[in-house]
């Protein structure tokens, strides 16, 4: 409506504008005079009024191109404001013969899904994408952890209804938790649960309003027992602190091998689940079995040369890890003093609190005499810190292994004072930290982190051996094929067929599992993953067609600078003929 | 002629009409009972046994109200004439007796009677009747919809009503009835009983004797006690029908029936068993202290109780006399109860003197009240402890000269006050009465002054009445009295200090301005019998004040932690010159004993529970798991019975079921998910080794030559 009235106030002050024009006594340049206002004003409408759509010299024809997820009211509300029928096709289905002279597609839904596969004319494709409908709009949770970790899955929701919707998460037989997002919000979400079994379990979310459910999902997740360590303790003198760590390691039925001096080069060892192992001296053999040392700064000072070389080679080049508990300040004549330093706390027989970094529980106070901290510094990861922020344990990485020190000491109070849960966090988090890790010989990764079944999924192995791997899911081979220029990388697509759970044989018989959604599930991800997909590949194509074949513009105004020169130098030449009249 | 016949139909007219309209009543009133019946079923659960009760009156008392429903002839005489114009108005005097009509009146009868032979008469009512039928229907519709979705309505009454229907025993189908009878034993006291469920609920060591009829006769029955012990059933010879067996209870656990070719469910065979006694020492306190001038007495009051019957109770005290290695015992033993009669609850009360025990000042006596039941139980109370204060030890300086503290010496003080009342006493006799008082006011000034040196530690700066309980200026009120819990305001009181309070600066917590307010009600006793001549009676309190403050002292001390200490490392350069060579410590190695991974096992179990389907090729390690867990739950079964049986049951069903490829009930799923949680504790997180992906032979190559280029 807008722009006929428009036109036709354009159009009668055109004519005016003409009009006085021609009716000017001075008759030379009339015609260019009379084109050079009409140029003009055109020039301005159109500079005002911008279209969307310069065609090809090519056709005319528009056509409409339908995806998976398109909503025909959007559809007709389209074709509603177009005033014209243009014709609708679904994206498996159109032929070449349709798309033969299109100068525009209009694609609706939720784009294509393998970006790779398109084979569309080079003409604009304008995306109308499907708004983005009540769900879950992206989720995470780690699905293999360790026996007695927290399983946390986070994400958000959206809720485009007019009510509030609640999302539950649910086990076997009781709810774990829920959230209640209001009407027309997005709110993220993070649910903690400590799973009781071990091996494969499933838990499930459901997005309910009222009675209705929305959405319902599972969530796949696999419990591994915790794995054995070997752990070497060394010591410059007994003390309790260490006994009462090396006894809780023990327990657990962990290897603790313990070498602590007693007197002028006597040492006490001690073999805790270690059978009959027996060493003298630190070797390279020795540290290579073990994944973890735990010392102090006097027995690290007081290890002769070799065996200090070799200690620090086993954490540098093999991946072990150093525990050091410091009570002092650090000398720097060896390699931690020379990367982390200590300061005195100001204050003596403090009650230290400390708690995770990043987290507001506070473990039971401990009162330290000399209580010393570590100074923050670049490449440190503080671990546990105290109300005032002061750090008290801190990792940081020593070539291939990790260094962490602490300086919280009598931990062991917390054992005595019946806080066990405080000792087994804190140590716990402070081990795993540093600890050697396990790396498997060859791994394979899937390329969808929610794989549904009918769909393909690409799987990826490294591998450090140089033989071929051999992959089977539901007792199917697969083939894998190598990568050109990276020889350890293989790659294989696998279809799965059924839902569920699938084990994953690799080679030299490594077991692995993973689970398979049933089709439809994950809709709202999958759909925003595609409508995104879409956006960038779209984006991406329009720089990549050349401009010889006509002008592109892809839902944006025309370019208005070529139009606005035009009126200037119309302008320009009215203003000159007037001037030198 | 015509005469009769339509006499006779209006008759019957009547009694069709009547009927109709009792119909029509009876309809109303019936769908009316079913509604509400149905109504106080569902959110009242009232039984519908009251519907045959309330349907008969009600019906009854609807036939009875006879103006509800009764028509009489001339009403419907009356109904015709309005009705039926072709009757002239005049049916109503078909019903006159033709001796009372005129001749007028038998003309127009002679006339109508044809006419109203032949008339067709429609019945009323009928709509009436739609209409009864019509809510009849309808409340039976709603009936069943009210039943449809009663579960949700159902109240405290239905759930009592669940829960007796869920424990219902599935019996062998050859079992017509059992009588088990249950003797338990004499000296309990309790009479024999008898059930007809097989699930038994008897007292430890009673006779149980079941008697079980069948309906066809059986070769044999077999009772399996905790799937181990077998005992066979008797029968009289004859038809193999009546069964009996008699078996002590001496063992908890679950059982089974066993017929030649069927075996029963467990049944659970739960024991009472027999407690010991309880006792209680009400009276003294544990460790309780006669101070100087108290009565040398030990007054009990305890309380015993057992489930049967206590048969004697005995009061056990040992004297322990002298000090250090010289240290002597003596026991003695009082009988509390009297006579042989059995009691389940008494309290004892007994008064001992304990001069009659030779207890010298300082002397301890340790003592603990024994009871047995009547089945030979014994039971004793805690040790208690009571001291006599021996006063002399209390003026020694023993370990107190080299106390270094912040206090100020006030031990000694009080003790010299002691040391010259006792010497005044020992005076009493050689001074005039004039220098006794004068000097016992000495002592009682003195005794004031140094209450008010201690009153000072509390913060009390005035003169007077310090330590005084008539003006107790008790600073936390709020603790005393009634408890607010969740009162934010009290808890803080009670642990913080108020500085702009004068009187809350001290330096002491709150325990130890407790003891030092008790130490000075006491120095306020003695000064107060000091002051008014009574030196004698002024002696307990000084004591007492003396051993409180010698306990304020001792509490005071300052305990170092024996743990935590870190030795300082030696220093090899100055120490342990000499010869160290043949000192060889030798290795020590343990071996922590593995336990068993039953819960590992579990932990598994419930993992697969929670991914197997129904008919599914059944697993070899599944079944190998689920056979741990089922004898887990075995165990557990028999020891708890009432926690444990159900759950067993279903995870054995579970069992069967995946072993045979067969689909298994939800029920039974969730039941043994249900017991694997419930034996299993949350898993506590550990450490151990993580994991990382494979990215070695890429990272170590680079790794590799970044070094190598350093």
């Amino acid at each position: 409506m807008m722009q006929i009235f428009m036109t036709i106030l354009v159009a009668l002050i055109l004519l005016g504008l003409v009009w006085v024009e021609v009716k000017r006594p001075v008759k030379a340049f009339l015609f260019f005079r009379v084109l050079a206002t009409v140029m003009a004003v055109v020039a301005l409408f159109l500079i005002m009024m911008p279209f969307t759509i310069f065609g090809s010299e090519k056709g005319k024809k528009v056509i409409i191109l339908l995806t998976e997820g398109y909503h025909q009211d959007s559809v007709n509300q389209f074709l509603k404001n177009e005033h014209q029928s243009i014709p609708q096709y679904d994206l498996n289905n159109i032929s070449n013969e349709s798309m033969a002279d299109v100068s525009t597609i209009h694609l609706f839904g939720n784009g294509f899904k393998d970006t790779n596969q398109v084979e569309l004319p080079k003409v604009p494709i304008l995306f109308h994408a499907t708004d983005q409908q009540t769900g879950i709009q992206n989720i995470h949770w780690q699905d293999n952890i360790v026996s007695g970790s927290t399983l946390l899955v986070q994400g958000s929701c959206l809720n485009t209804t007019k009510k509030p919707v609640k999302l539950i998460m649910y086990g076997w037989n009781q709810r774990i938790d829920s959230i209640e997002i209001g009407a027309g919000k997005q709110q993220p979400f993070s649910f903690a649960v400590v799973p009781e079994n071990v091996g494969r379990g499933i838990y499930h979310l459901a997005l309910v309003t009222g009675r209705d459910s929305i959405e319902k999902e599972t969530i796949a997740y696999q419990i591994q027992p915790a794995k054995a360590l070997k752990v070497l303790m060394l010591g410059a003198s007994p003390d309790f602190e260490s006994k009462f760590l090396k006894n809780w390691l023990a327990d657990f039925g962990y290897t603790v091998i313990t070498k602590t001096s007693v007197s002028k080069e006597k040492f006490q060892k001690t073999y805790s689940n270690a059978g009959q192992l027996n060493f003298e001296n630190l070797t390279a053999a020795l540290l290579d079995e073990q994944d973890l040392i735990i010392s102090d700064e006097a027995a690290i000072q007081a290890l002769p040369t070799t065996e200090l070389a070799i200690l620090k080679q086993a954490i540098a080049e093999k991946g072990n890890g150093l525990l050091l508990n410091a009570d002092s300040i650090l000398s720097k004549k060896n390699f931690i003093g020379e990367r982390i330093s200590l300061k005195s706390a100001d204050s003596n027989n403090a009650l230290i609190k400390v708690s995770k970094w990043g987290e507001n529980y506070y473990a039971a106070a401990i009162n330290l005499k000399h209580p010393y901290y570590i100074i923050e510094q670049k490449g440190m990861q503080p671990l546990y810190v105290d109300q005032q922020k002061r750090i008290f344990a801190a990792v940081s990485v020593f070539g291939k292994g990790k260094l962490l020190v602490n300086t919280l000491q009598k931990t062991s109070s917390w054992l005595l004072a019946a806080n066990k849960n405080d000792y087994r966090n804190y140590w716990t988090s402070l081990i795993n930290q540093v600890a050697k890790k396990e790396s498997a010989e060859e791994t394979w990764a899937s390329s969808i982190d929610l794989p549904r079944v009918n769909e393909s999924i690409q799987f990826t192995a490294q591998t450090n051996s140089s033989t071929v791997p051999q992959l089977s899911i539901q007792h199917q081979e697969i083939a894998a094929k190598q990568k050109a220029l990276l020889p350890s990388y293989w790659e294989a697509i696998y279809w799965p067929s059924e839902t569920g759970w699938q084990t994953m044989i690799g080679t030299n018989g490594a077991i692995s599992d993973w689970y398979v959604y049933p089709k439809g599930s994950w809709n709202t991800i999958y759909a925003n993953k595609q409508i995104s997909q879409t956006k960038a590949f779209l984006k991406n194509r329009v720089s990549n067609i050349s401009t010889k074949d006509a002008e592109w513009h892809q839902a944006s105004p025309n370019q208005p600078i070529y139009l606005f020169l035009i009126f200037l130098f119309s302008m320009v030449f009215l203003w000159v003929e007037r001037k030198f009249q | 002629m015509f005469e009769v016949e339509a006499i006779n139909r209006i008759r019957s007219i009547q009694r069709n009409w009547q009927l109709r309209k009792l119909l029509d009543l009876l309809l109303m009133l019936l769908s009316a009972a079913i509604l509400l019946m149905v109504l106080l079923h569902v959110f009242f659960g009232v039984s519908y046994w009251w519907a045959f009760l309330g349907l008969p009156i009600s019906i009854g008392a609807t036939y009875f109200t006879s103006s509800l429903w009764q028509l009489s002839e001339k009403e419907i005489a009356h109904y015709l004439n309005k009705n039926y114009p072709i009757l002239e108005e005049s049916i109503d005097i078909v019903l006159v007796p033709t001796e009372q009509r005129s001749d007028l009146e038998n003309w127009q009868v002679r006339k109508i009677s044809q006419l109203f032979l032949e008339l067709d008469l429609k019945a009323p009512f009928s709509k009436l009747l739609q209409k009864s039928i019509g809510l009849l229907i309808g409340s039976v519709i709603l009936c069943l919809i009210l039943l449809q979705f009663s579960s949700k309505f159902s109240v405290i009454n239905y759930a009592g009503k669940n829960k007796n229907e869920q424990t219902k025993e599935t019996i062998l189908p050859e079992i017509k009835n059992v009588f088990i009878k249950i003797d338990p034993p004499a000296y309990t006291g309790k009479k024999s009983r008898e059930q007809q469920t097989f699930s038994i609920l008897a007292e430890a060591a009673s006779m149980v004797e079941w008697k079980i009829e069948t309906n066809q006769p059986l070769d044999s029955m077999v009772l399996i006690l905790n799937d181990s012990a077998h005992y066979r059933f008797t029968t009289d010879a004859k038809n193999n029908l009546h069964w009996q067996l008699r078996l002590p209870a001496t063992v908890n656990g679950i059982y089974q029936i066993k017929l030649p070719h069927k075996i029963s469910d467990h049944y659970a065979l739960e024991l009472i068993r027999d407690l010991i006694p309880m006792i209680q020492i009400q009276s003294p306190k544990q460790y309780a202290v006669i101070d100087y001038g108290e009565p040398k007495q030990l007054a009990l009051v305890a309380d015993v109780k057992d489930d049967y019957g206590i048969v004697s109770a005995n009061l056990v005290a040992t004297v322990a006399s002298g000090g250090g290695e010289a240290v002597k015992f003596k026991e003695h033993q009082f009988p509390l109860m009297a006579g042989g009669v059995a009691v389940q609850q008494t309290q004892f009360k007994k008064r001992i003197d304990l001069n009659s025990l030779n207890m010298q000042p300082g002397d301890e006596l340790y003592y603990y009240v024994k009871a047995v039941d009547n089945h030979q139980q014994e039971a004793r109370s805690d040790m208690y402890i009571l001291k006599l204060t021996d006063t002399a030890e209390l003026k020694e300086m023993n370990g107190m000269v080299n106390a270094i503290n912040v206090k100020p010496d006030y031990f000694r003080s009080q003790r010299q006050i002691i040391i010259e009342t006792e010497q005044l006493l020992r005076d009493r006799d050689t001074i005039s009465a004039q220098q006794f008082k004068s000097r016992s006011n000495e002592l009682g000034v003195d005794q004031k002054l140094l209450r008010l040196r201690y009153g000072k530690f509390l913060g009390e700066e005035s003169e007077g009445n310090i330590g005084d309980s008539r003006f107790d200026t008790d600073e936390d009120h709020g603790s005393s009295g009634a408890e607010v819990f969740g009162d934010a305001n009290t808890v803080i009181d009670a642990y913080s200090h108020k500085h702009d309070n004068a009187e809350d600066a001290s330096f002491f917590d709150v325990e130890t301005k407790k003891q030092l307010k008790a130490v000075l009600t006491e120095m306020w006793g003695s000064e107060l019998k000091l002051r008014t001549f009574f030196p004698k009676e002024a002696l307990p309190y000084q004591y007492k004040a003396l051993r409180l403050l010698k306990e304020l002292q001792q509490s005071s001390r300052a305990y170092v932690a024996k743990t935590n200490v870190k030795t300082t490392p030696l220093k090899f350069e100055k120490r342990l010159t000499g010869e160290l060579t043949k000192i060889l410590p030798q290795p020590l190695h343990f071996e922590i004993a593995k336990t068993t991974d039953t819960e590992a096992a579990i932990r598994k179990t419930m993992g697969m529970l929670l991914t197997i389907q129904s008919k599914e090729v059944p697993d070899a390690n599944a079944l190998m798991l689920m056979q741990v867990v089922l004898s887990s739950l075995n165990r557990l079964a028999i020891d708890q019975p009432a926690n444990y049986l159900l759950a067993y049951e279903s995870f054995k069903r579970l069992y069967t079921d995946y072993q045979n490829q067969k689909v298994w009930s939800h029920t039974d799923w969730i039941a043994s998910l249900a017991a694997c949680e419930k034996i299993l504790q949350r898993p506590a997180n550990k450490p151990g080794k993580q994991l990382e992906h494979a990215e070695k032979k890429l990272a170590d190559y680079y790794f590799h030559h970044l070094n190598d280029r350093k």
